[in-house]
C-alpha cells in the first residue's frame, strides 16, 4: 500500500520532504498513537506511512492559515484510516468485549447482574457506534480518545467548529438510543455488520 | 457514566513505538530501507539553504582507483548474523537517512555518552569570562568555522552529552550545529544553530507560536505540550533554534535561557567533557582512529583533519570510518563502470577488514553506524543486498550515498 515519497514531485520535493520530515520527527507518536487505537498497532504503521507520504506529495496544499501540521496530519490519517473501517469495527467489537468482561464481576454471587448489565451496555454502545457514518466516527473518536476540542477537530476535518459541536450533539444522542435498545447485540452485530 | 464517558473509556491502550520501529516507519517514508520499496531511491538529497534536523558534514572522501587483488572474499562473520543484523542495521540505516542532507549524514546512535565521560559540565561554575548573557550577546558573524555561538549555563547540572557540526563543504564554514545537553534532574534540550541572517523564517511557519520575553528579547515559543517546547530566534548570522524536554512551564524555560551566556572558543572547549573532541584535538583523534585501517589511494587524512569540527566520539568515529569506507566504495563503484575487476577486488578486499576496525567495533553496541557499513563491506564482497537484506545484490551509489553519506562527484 505504502511506498516512497515520490522522487519526481518536482522541484518542492525537498523542501516538502524536509518539512515533513521535521513534522514526522514532532508528530509521529500522536499520528501513530491514533491510527493504532483505532486499527491496531500492526495496520497503523501501514497508515502512518502512508499519511506522511502523502504529506509529502501533497505539502504544496497545506494551508498554515488553515490549521497546524499536526492537524492537518490527522486529517490525512483520517481519511486513510478510512479504508480501514472493517478492521477498525472488528476490534472495536473485540475490543468492548475484553473491557465488559473486565467490569463483569469477581464475585458472580454479589454482583452478577451489575457486571452483565455493563457487558451488554458496552455491547449496545459498539453497536451503535458501528452504525456512525465514518465521518461521525472521526470526529467521536477524535474528541473521546484524542482529547481534542472542537476547533481542534474542526482543523483535522475542514469543518467549521459548530458543526463539530453540533454533529456531537447528534451522535451523543444517536448512542443514547442505541443503547435504549435491548435487542440482543450480538446478533444485531452479525445482522448489520456480518 | 453516560455513552460518551463510555466509549472514551474504551480508549485502547497502544505501546509506543520504539525507536526501530520509529526507524523503520521513517524509511518506508523517505527513503531506502525496507526490503518491498528497495528500489525505489530516497528524496533527500541537496536541500539548498535548508539544513534539516540532526544532519552533520560531508564526507567527501571518494578515492581515486586503486589496483586490482586476488578475488574479493566474504568477509569474516559477515553470514551466521546477517539476518538479526540486517533488520537491525537496515532500521538504524535508514534512521540515518533522514539526517541526510546537501551530502551529509549524521549517525543515530543509541544510549548516551560511551565514555561516561560527562563528569565535565558545561555550567558556568567552571566556565570564567569572558562571557555575556545569552539574550545580550550576538555572536560576530562570519565564516571562521568557530563563530558558532558557544553556549554554557549557569543553572546547575547541565552536562554537554552530544555535539555535531557541518558545513556544506569541507573547508567551508560550520552552517549548521546541533548540541544536547541533559540535566542530572531528567530534564533535556537540544540547541541547534543555522546560518543565515534570514535563516528563522525557515524554522518558523504553521503552527501557533507565543512570544516569550526574556530579559527584553522576544523569542518565538512553541508548547508542543507534553511538557516539550521549542523556542526560536534569530541572532546575528544564526537563527537559534532549542527544544526543550522536560520542562513544566514557559516561565521554567524562561528562566534557563536566562542563565545561558555566549562564550569564546577557549573557555567552550576546556570546559568539553572528553567524548566530545575540539577542532584541536581532531588531529590526534583521527589519528588514532586510523591506526590498522587500509585507506584508499589518495585519501588526505589532512582533509579529514582539516574540516575542524566539534564532535562527540560516535559521530567522529561515524564521519571517518565513512570516510573511509566511501572512498573504498568509490573505488568499487569505478571499477563496475569500468569493467575492471581487479579495481573491485582490491576495494572490496580492503572493505572486508572494516569487521576489524577497532573505531567500529567500538560503537557497535552504541548505535547502527558499524552494521550498515559493515553491510556496505559484505556487499561489495558477495553478499546480501545493503537495502533487500536477502540474496546477493551488489550495492549501488545511491545506497552508498545515501546510507553512508557518501559524495561521489
Amino acid at each position: 500500500m505504502t511506498g516512497f515519497v515520490d522522487p519526481n514531485l518536482g522541484a518542492g520535493a525537498d523542501r516538502a520532504s524536509a518539512e515533513v520530515g521535521l513534522w514526522f520527527d514532532r508528530h509521529l507518536a500522536a499520528v501513530h498513537g491514533y491510527a493504532a487505537r483505532r486499527v491496531g498497532s500492526d495496520l497503523a504503521a501501514d497508515v502512518v506511512a502512508e499519511t506522511f507520504r502523502l504529506a509529502v506529495e501533497r505539502f504544496d496544499r497545506f494551508d498554515p492559515h488553515q490549521g497546524e501540521p499536526r492537524a492537518w496530519l490527522f486529517g490525512i490519517a483520517t481519511r486513510v484510516l478510512h479504508r480501514h473501517w472493517r478492521t477498525e469495527e472488528r476490534r472495536l467489537r473485540l475490543h468492548a468485549r475484553a473491557v465488559a468482561a473486565e467490569v463483569a464481576p469477581a464475585d458472580a454471587l454479589v454482583d452478577v447482574d451489575d457486571g452483565l448489565d455493563a457487558a451488554r451496555r458496552y455491547e449496545r454502545l459498539i453497536d451503535a457506534v458501528a452504525l456512525l457514518t465514518p465521518e461521525d466516527r472521526d470526529l467521536l473518536t477524535l474528541i473521546a480518545w484524542e482529547g481534542m476540542k472542537s476547533a481542534d477537530v474542526a482543523a483535522v476535518l475542514g469543518i467549521p467548529a459548530g458543526t463539530v459541536r453540533s454533529r456531537l450533539a447528534r451522535i451523543r444522542s444517536h448512542l443514547i438510543a442505541g443503547e435504549a435498545d435491548n435487542t440482543s447485540t450480538a446478533d444485531k452485530g452479525v445482522a448489520r455488520h456480518g | 457514566m453516560d455513552e460518551l464517558d463510555m466509549f472514551t473509556s474504551l480508549r485502547p491502550t497502544e505501546p509506543a513505538l520504539d525507536e526501530a520501529e520509529r526507524d523503520l516507519l521513517r524509511s518506508r517514508i523517505f527513503g531506502p530501507g525496507s526490503t518491498d520499496v528497495a528500489s525505489e531511491p530516497a528524496v533527500f538529497a541537496d536541500l539548498p539553504g535548508r539544513p534539516f534536523d540532526g544532519l552533520e558534514l560531508d564526507l567527501d572522501a571518494t578515492g581515486p582507483a586503486g589496483h586490482g587483488n586476488p578475488r574479493p572474499r566474504r568477509s569474516p562473520g559477515g553470514r551466521p548474523r546477517r539476518r538479526l543484523r540486517t533488520q537491525r542495521a537496515m532500521l538504524v540505516a535508514t534512521s540515518a537517512l533522514v539526517g541526510l542532507c546537501v551530502g551529509g549524514i549524521v549517525a543515530i546512535r543509541s544510549g548516551s555518552s560511551p565514555t561516561g565521560s560527562e563528569g565535565q559540565g558545561v555550567s558556568s561554575a567552571s566556565s570564567p569570562s569572558p562571557a555575556s548573557t545569552l539574550p545580550s550577546t550576538v555572536p560576530v558573524p562570519g565564516a571562521s568555522p568557530t563563530d558558532v555561538p558557544r553556549v554554557v549555563f549557569d543553572q546547575p547540572g547541565w552536562t554537554l552529552t552530544y555535539a555535531s557540526e557541518f558545513g556544506n563543504s569541507a573547508a567551508g564554514p560550520i552552517e549548521f550545529a546541533e548540541y544536547q545537553y541533559k540535566n542530572v534532574d531528567g530534564r533535556s534540550l537540544q540547541l541547534r544553530f543555522y546560518r543565515g541572517a534570514d535563516a528563522l523564517a525557515t524554522r518558523i511557519g504553521g503552527e501557533t507560536r507565543t512570544a516569550l520575553d526574556v530579559r527584553d528579547e522576544e523569542f518565538s515559543l512553541l508548547d508542543e505540550g507534553g511538557r516539550r517546547f521549542r523556542v526560536n530566534v534569530q541572532r546575528g548570522a544564526w537563527a537559534w533554534e532549542i527544544d526543550f524536554d522536560g520542562f513544566a512551564s514557559a516561565d521554567e524555560l524562561a528562566d534557563l535561557i536566562g542563565t545561558m551566556r555566549v562564550v569564546d572558543e577557549t573557555t567552550w572547549r576546556a570546559v568539553l567533557p572528553s567524548n566530545i573532541t575540539s577542532p584541536d584535538g581532531r588531529s590526534a583523534a583521527i589519528a588514532e582512529l586510523l591506526v590498522g585501517v587500509p585507506l584508499p589511494p589518495g585519501f588526505d587524512v589532512a582533509e579529514l583533519v582539516d574540516r575542524g569540527l566539534t564532535k562527540e566520539r560516535y559521530q567522529l568515529i561515524a564521519e571517518v570510518s565513512g570516510a573511509v569506507a566511501c572512498g573504498w566504495l568509490g573505488q568499487w563503484f569505478d571499477g563496475q563502470e569500468q569493467g575492471d575487476a581487479g579495481l573491485q577486488a582490491s576495494a572490496a578486499a580492503a572493505l572486508a577488514t572494516s569487521r576489524e576496525w577497532p573505531m567500529l567495533l567500538e560503537i557497535d553496541d552504541q548505535g547502527g553506524w558499524s552494521e550498515v557499513l559493515w553491510m556496505h563491506a559484505d556487499a561489495v564482497n558477495g553478499g546480501d543486498g545493503v537495502m533487500t537484506g536477502a540474496g546477493p545484490m551488489p550495492p549501488t551509489r545511491s545506497e552508498a550515498e545515501s546510507a553512508l553519506g557518501c559524495q561521489f562527484g
